[in-house]
């Protein structure tokens, strides 16, 4: 809370920030690859 | 009391803290999401992350299969491989082999190829199907067609794709995301490829991959952390927890792979499935492409897997007939080798996976094909 009272605009860069790489994590790591049915199983 | 002035002009302005706040998200959010934007389509379209990455054996999307083929259209004397599973790493991964992505073909034919002046790209893939390697060849074709220059084929055929099992409906595809460059042309695709819903998550997926290049590349990027796929990976980090395979019954694995596998030798072929039908349009394709050489070859079998061997010779030869009257001269050329019975059980890791061992002799008879 202080450094949003003091400096909102820094606190909202690195909100900014954080949400940005919390995006690429979920790209990375946790969005599915809908688009292929291919299983493993298959090969 | 009174607010304190922080407008431009000395009134307080509305808001005041929480619209400074709201700013500095949303500004450093969208710079961000900017400059990784477009240092993604630098990367991709550049070449730096093909060059430094090898994504051989994994397809996301039909914009990333289009970026790999522009890519290497590029490059001097461009060869692409097609094929599916055994011009990947994953058989070599499922048994253990130390750093599998150095030891695949790709990856053993591609340095010897490039001392030779040829630029080799696989686009190979598990489970890839002869309806996906048409939808493959399909974009390669739209490539050329933009001027680049022509590209050689490889097309590695493998029993499995024309199993029986493969021709029932919404089965002889096994990327969705391909259905699309099979409908290019204007002519409808083979019923056992059509008929399949379309979900809002695919859409979703592809209009993501289409338009924006970071989604595309992170999707690309995590083969290297999930492989095979995700579930695979995280089976494997539990190993230890729970035994390895090490621990399993040789013999029950040994079952189930003929239980799974057997089936693709069992039975004679039907020229009239879908797979030969996506044969002969590729062959088709193949023979009207102007100065084109395009390379077609049946890929070496497990000896002990191949079951009855007078029907697994009398498949050999109805594709050997196959290509040969779908394949005649035209403005391209056809070239048909059939490596079924190339190698001895000793080189193989299952059914029709290569040893590294094994890899590198195949990958030596490629280039002798590419060189001919």
């Amino acid at each position: 809370m202080g450094l949003f009272a003091k400096r909102p605009l820094l606190a909202g860069c690195v909100v900014g920030a954080l949400l940005f790489l919390a995006l690429l994590a979920i790209l990375l790591f946790a969005a599915d690859l809908s688009s292929s049915k291919f299983i493993y199983a298959d090969f | 009391m009174t607010a304190t002035p922080d407008g431009v002009d000395g009134n307080p302005e509305r808001g005041g803290p929480d619209r400074a706040f709201l700013a500095g998200a949303a500004a450093t959010f969208f710079t961000l999401l900017l400059l990784a934007e477009a240092a993604a389509r630098l990367a991709a379209g550049s070449g730096w992350l093909y060059r430094r990455i090898d994504f051989a054996g994994s397809l996301t999307s039909l914009p990333e299969l289009e970026q790999r083929i522009a890519w290497n259209s590029r490059r001097p004397y461009p060869v692409f491989l097609l094929g599916d599973s055994v011009l990947g790493a994953t058989a070599l991964w499922e048994h253990r082999v130390a750093r599998p992505r150095r030891l695949t073909v790709p990856a053993r034919l591609a340095p010897s190829a490039a001392a030779a002046g040829i630029s080799v790209q696989s686009l190979a893939a598990d489970g890839l199907l002869l309806p996906d390697l048409e939808a493959i060849d399909r974009a390669i074709g739209a490539s050329q067609a933009k001027g680049k220059e022509p590209a050689r084929r490889v097309i590695v055929l493998n029993f499995r794709m024309f199993a029986a099992e493969f021709a029932a409906p919404g089965k002889a595809l096994s990327r969705d995301f391909l259905l699309p460059e099979l409908r290019a042309e204007g002519s409808p695709p083979d019923p056992a490829l059509a008929g399949r819903d379309d979900a809002l998550g695919d859409r979703l997926s592809a209009g993501a991959a289409r338009y924006c290049a970071l989604a595309r590349t992170a999707w690309q990027l995590q083969p290297l952390w999930y492989f095979p796929t995700r579930r695979d990976a995280f089976r494997r980090l539990l190993e230890p927890a729970h035994g390895g395979p090490a621990d399993e019954n040789a013999d029950l694995q040994d079952a189930a792979l003929h239980l799974k596998v057997d089936p693709y030798y069992r039975d004679r072929w039907d020229t009239g499935s879908p797979a030969f039908h996506a044969l002969g349009a590729l062959l088709e394709a193949a023979r009207s492409h102007r100065d084109v050489q395009t390379i077609v070859v049946l890929t070496p079998q497990n000896p002990e897997f191949v079951g009855d061997p007078a029907i697994f010779a009398w498949n050999r030869r109805v594709l050997g007939e196959f290509v040969a009257r779908h394949g005649q001269p035209g403005e391209g050329s056809v070239a048909y080798r059939d490596l079924a019975d190339r190698f001895p059980a000793g080189r193989f890791l299952d059914h029709c996976h290569l040893t590294p061992e094994g890899n590198r002799e195949y990958a030596q008879i490629l280039l002798a094909l590419i060189n001919e």
